[in-house]
């Protein structure tokens, strides 16, 4: 792991760019997003949080939005339901999937 | 500093330092039927319904004013969502369900129609009676779409 590397690690907020158009109104492609990191290391989330996650069959970062919290488990969905990839196709997400919780949109 | 700023600044430190890609997009073709979006829009109207009768009526004024934001807030997302709703249910309607799926549903066409009518209600009232029809209502069309779903796979 580099110095750099380590120090994002460290950090607890990141900066993503959004590709697509899934979580539209509220998030449209190109915008970014600031996320913290460590936000469930001692709370659950709950529904209707902003999470990026890790898609559980191509493992690539996604955007949804917690629909239903479930027994350890988060059925997620993205606000545009007519384009969107989510747990309708690929099941409810693990707690260890979800990498954290979107604070800000810009 | 205003979001036009902010964002001028994001722009620049992304090319300064690219910030890291995170996807929002379908992988899949479109044209996938799903009975939940109308569902959740009309639990959404119930919840703003609900939401607005508990706003206080009298008070501080500036408790008076954070009322009237809220009630004007909830009023837009209540619309917002009886559009959705109604769309949602009109899409299933003309698009997912076929003329062979009314012999086991023959009452399809009048529960689509009588929905639809209730999100129009719901949309110039607040009425929470209308709220909880819609919502039963859409459930009731939400059985039926799982029923064909299952059938047809």
């Amino acid at each position: 792991m580099t110095l750099m590397n380590l120090l994002k690690s460290l950090f607890p907020i990141e900066r993503f760019k959004v590709v697509g158009t899934s979580m539209i109104p509220g998030i449209g492609a190109g915008q970014y997003l600031l996320v913290a990191k460590k936000s469930f290391l001692f709370n659950k989330p709950k529904k209707s949080d902003i999470i990026i996650l890790k898609q559980p069959i191509n493992r690539r970062k996604i955007v949804k939005r917690v629909f239903k919290v479930l027994e350890n488990k988060y059925f997620v969905l993205g606000d545009n339901l007519r384009e969107s990839t989510d747990s309708r196709f690929f099941g409810s997400v693990k707690q260890k999937d979800i990498l954290g919780k979107v604070l800000f949109t810009i | 500093m205003s979001m036009k700023i902010i964002s001028e600044l994001f722009r620049l430190l992304d090319r300064l330092k690219p910030a890291e890609i995170v996807y929002a997009h379908c992988d899949i073709p479109c044209g996938i039927y799903d009975s939940k979006p109308a569902q959740l829009a009309a639990e959404t109207v119930e919840k703003m319904v609900e939401k607005i009768l508990q706003l206080p009526l009298e008070g501080e004024a500036r408790e008076i004013l954070e009322a009237r934001n809220s009630f004007v807030r909830m009023v837009k997302v209540k619309e917002e969502h009886a559009e959705i709703c109604k769309r949602e249910i009109l899409i299933l309607w003309t698009d997912f369900f076929k003329e062979e799926n009314l012999k086991d549903c023959p009452n399809l066409h009048d529960l689509v129609w009588k929905t639809t009518k209730l999100c129009s209600k719901n949309k110039r009232e607040v009425n929470p009676q209308a709220a909880k029809d819609l919502r039963g209502s859409v459930d009731k069309i939400a059985v039926i779409f799982n029923k064909v779903k299952a059938v047809s796979k």
